[in-house]
């Protein structure tokens, strides 16, 4: 299932009413939903450098008519390769005084600057505020990107394709289509119900109870509960046989 | 109640604590007095107006066991502080309503996100001004790193900071290599 163009127009506009964001927060998210929302956000940008990849709501990743990747700001400034630090680009603004801290919070309530700063980063071009850092006092900033999402640009890099189109699979070397969810850029634990399946049998033979956890597809997991007390689980292992083996495990065994 | 700054990164700690002992809060009730039921601002603090007592106030958010008796008052707000985004582009519709159901104390509506109530001229206004103030008070990222260098050099650091660098350089080589190279320190700079 796909959702109209529409519906991610107001989801970037914050315009969508809580239930509908509620069902989409809830549900999978639609293969197309990544190219969706970077192609509302394309017809959005003043510029026509084509996007990559949006890192914050002023910060996108784009590629250049001269083939390069920079990290630019939606008022336009360009902040160079987008491996850089673009934060080195940008002006700068420390809140490392009380006086400054209350121009922010209620005395008291902000934080002390000998013990945090508050960094702001501008965009030269609009002075639009562009991320704030709270940081120990005098910390160095030399990395911007976490590891995994600067792998796959490199990826981009080298293959040319966006990101959102293809990637390859590190473990079977396979092109295919990347996950459009955030576990697939390595951020969170990706639900591995085959995996999980495994886990429980094995705990189960060493007389361990394991929950099963929910899976999405309950053709691959049932638990039930039998009649005597024993918990069986239906392993489906219709991915290679084609049909359906019931094992029962637990104290019967 | 406090103002929603930052954009990424942890906030700032919004906290403090207030204990008032030996208060006349049973007095006010015996009389039918206005009692205080809040301490939504702490620079214009309800309890303070309200209770009479032995106050202790301040940033500490630990309490370690201690006897209270009857009546004492002990508060303890941890409030977070972030929020996402540019100030600036908030909707000031959203920023009104935000001062309407009490998460934002109103001084700060103008303050921070440039939002007069009730008047969009004077909005695009503010925040016009506010956002050239932001020009003539940011410097580039290279001019603010060689003024902050000489801080880095003359150690210039409460001590728990500066331990915190020291650690963090003898345990990684590699980080203390980036912390040198990122403010042009010499290479046999520790702390």
């Amino acid at each position: 299932m796909e959702y109209p163009r529409q519906v991610i127009e107001d989801l970037v506009d914050g315009t969508l009413p809580w239930q509908d964001l509620k069902d989409m927060m809830s549900a999978f998210k639609d293969p197309g939903r990544f190219d969706t929302y970077v192609s509302v956000l394309q017809g959005r940008v003043p510029w026509n450098d084509r996007i990559v990849l949006p890192l914050s709501d002023n910060l996108l990743i784009v590629r250049t008519p001269d083939r390069r990747l920079v990290t630019k700001s939606r008022g336009g400034f360009d902040f160079g390769d987008y491996r850089r630090n673009w934060k080195l680009e940008a002006l700068i603004f420390e809140r490392d005084s009380d006086e400054l801290m209350e121009e922010l919070y209620p005395r008291l309530m902000g934080s002390d600057p000998r013990w945090m700063t508050l960094r702001e980063y501008y965009c030269p071009a609009s002075l639009t505020l562009l991320e704030v850092e709270a940081v120990p006092p005098r910390v160095s900033d030399h990395q911007h990107l976490p590891a995994r999402p600067r792998d796959l640009l490199q990826e981009v890099v080298k293959t040319g394709n966006p990101l959102t189109c293809r990637w390859r699979s590190e473990a079977s070397g396979r092109v295919r289509r990347a996950p459009s969810n955030p576990s697939a850029l390595g951020i969170g634990k990706r639900p591995n119900p085959a995996r999980s399946m495994r886990r429980a049998t094995n705990r189960s033979r060493m007389g361990l109870r394991t929950e099963l956890p929910h899976t999405p597809d309950r053709r691959a997991a049932r638990c039930s509960q039998s009649p005597t007390g024993t918990r069986s689980f239906r392993v489906s292992s219709a991915q290679t046989s084609g049909r359906v083996q019931s094992r029962r495990f637990g104290q019967a065994r | 109640m406090t103002a929603p700054w930052t954009c990424r990164s942890c906030p700032a700690l919004a906290s403090y604590r207030l204990n008032i002992e030996d208060n006349d809060l049973q007095q006010l009730i015996e009389r039918g007095a206005p009692i205080p039921h809040s301490d939504s601002d702490p620079e214009d603090s309800e309890l303070l107006r309200l209770l009479g007592g032995r106050v202790v106030r301040d940033k500490r958010c630990v309490h370690l066991p201690t006897p209270a008796g009857e009546y004492d008052v002990y508060v303890s707000l941890l409030r977070g502080g972030h929020g996402l985004g540019d100030v600036l582009e908030r909707k000031p519709a959203a920023v009104e309503a935000d001062v309407e159901e009490g998460h934002l104390l109103p001084r700060y509506a103008e303050r921070i996100y440039g939002v007069v109530p009730g008047d969009p001229a004077a909005t695009q206004q503010r925040r016009a001004e506010i956002r050239l103030r932001r020009g003539e008070r940011a410097v580039p990222v290279a001019q603010w790193r060689e003024q902050t260098r000489n801080r880095v050099l003359a150690k210039d650091f409460l001590y728990p900071v500066k331990d915190m660098y020291r650690e963090s350089m003898a345990l990684s080589e590699r980080w203390a290599g980036e912390f040198r190279a990122f403010w042009d320190l010499p290479d046999d700079f520790t702390f």
